[in-house]
């Protein structure tokens, strides 16, 4: 018995560890409704090409506030960087909906596409 | 984000990584590491420590490298058992340096040794006079072994003709009032044995027992918690508290 715990507890160690920082893309996804900062990114840019803002004000609430979420489950496999960069992101969409700048906002937009995509890759 | 907590699962990613690596690399002692096998370690130690810290890049990579390093590791000490010749192209050999009382100074110039630090290495054996020196060889670990001439070895018993007692290891009975039974078995006794060896002693609790040994000879070494040791001991001369 102790033979084998001594070669299976490294094992599951091992193993866990990988998972742990593997498990990032997988964490990423939506686990219920307050999580779905895709989703919400995706419905932002449909408000704002419709230029219903109050909409999308509530929408970069809810994306700030899953985004928020998201972190805390990704946070030990992917990079702080890449995680600041989409926290950033979030934040400039935020002032350019705010001041209704629908130009800019699509860079951010699609800027963030781009991040979410590399996220956890 | 909460850095503190990443740190921490991270640290406790890299520390138990590095010592089932370690542990699997087997025990070879720091002294007998060589040069590459130094360097080696501290290229595994220099990554573990930035999978624990370094936060702008992914946990993975850096464990990838660690785990890169202890595979090849394994591999060299693999093949360096196996294949004699691989051992010796990726281990080196010794480098004899004086044969006969000699300095063999190609061989001195081939492991990059200047004379000076030669003669450094031969005193740090207490070596100060070379014609003493019937060999000395470079090992590959860096460190110089030295055979004297035979009149300058130092006498021992056999040369003597004295008879000595036979030496063994000693075993571990007794630590901190607990008693190891499967130690006392190994040297065929038993508790009574144990408590008869104690109370010759004066000692009548185990718990009294800071360490105990049986010596080669069979004979129990017991050290108590109550040394009775007065002030004179006490080799301080500051009074404290520090």
């Amino acid at each position: 018995m102790k033979k084998f715990m001594l070669y299976v507890v490294p094992s599951a160690m091992l193993f866990l560890f990988v998972v742990v920082m593997n498990s990032g893309s997988m964490l990423k996804k939506p686990y219920g409704q307050d999580d779905r900062v895709y989703e919400a990114v995706k419905q932002l840019e449909t408000h704002v090409k419709e230029e219903r803002w109050e909409h999308a004000e509530k929408d970069i609430q809810y994306i700030e506030r899953a985004w928020k979420k998201v972190v805390n489950r990704i946070q030990f496999s992917v990079e702080k960087d890449n995680m600041e960069e989409i926290s950033q992101t979030i934040s400039h969409m935020k002032g350019q909906v705010y001041i209704r700048d629908d130009q800019a906002i699509f860079e951010h937009i699609y800027y963030y596409y781009d991040l979410w995509d590399r996220l956890a890759k | 984000m909460n850095e503190a907590l990443v740190v921490i699962v991270r640290v406790i990613i890299a520390f138990f990584s590095l010592l089932i690596f370690t542990r699997l690399l087997g025990k070879q002692e720091v002294g007998q590491l060589t040069f590459f096998d130094y360097i080696n370690g501290i290229t595994i130690g220099s990554i573990a420590g930035t999978l624990a810290t370094d936060l702008s890049s992914k946990a993975w990579a850096h464990w990838i490298g660690l785990t890169g390093f202890a595979i090849l590791t394994g591999l060299l000490q693999f093949i360096t058992i196996k294949n004699r010749y691989l051992g010796k192209v990726l281990d080196g050999e010794p480098t004899v340096v004086i044969e006969n009382g000699k300095i063999l100074e190609d061989n001195l110039r081939k492991m990059r040794i200047k004379l000076g630090e030669f003669m450094m290495l031969l005193r740090d054996k207490d070596i100060f006079d070379i014609t003493e020196v019937e060999y000395a060889i470079f090992e590959v670990n860096g460190r110089l072994s030295v055979l004297k001439k035979g009149e300058h070895l130092p006498v021992t018993r056999s040369d003597l003709q004295i008879s000595s007692m036979p030496t063994g290891l000693a075993t571990e009975v007794v630590q901190e009032g607990v008693v190891f039974k499967q130690n006392l078995s190994q040297r065929k006794k038993d508790m009574f044995w144990l408590k008869q060896q104690l109370q010759a002693q004066g000692i009548e609790d185990v718990q009294d027992v800071l360490y105990a040994l049986i010596l080669p000879n069979d004979r129990l070494y017991v050290d108590k918690y109550d040394d009775s040791i007065g002030d004179k001991s006490d080799i301080g001369d500051y009074e404290g508290p520090f």
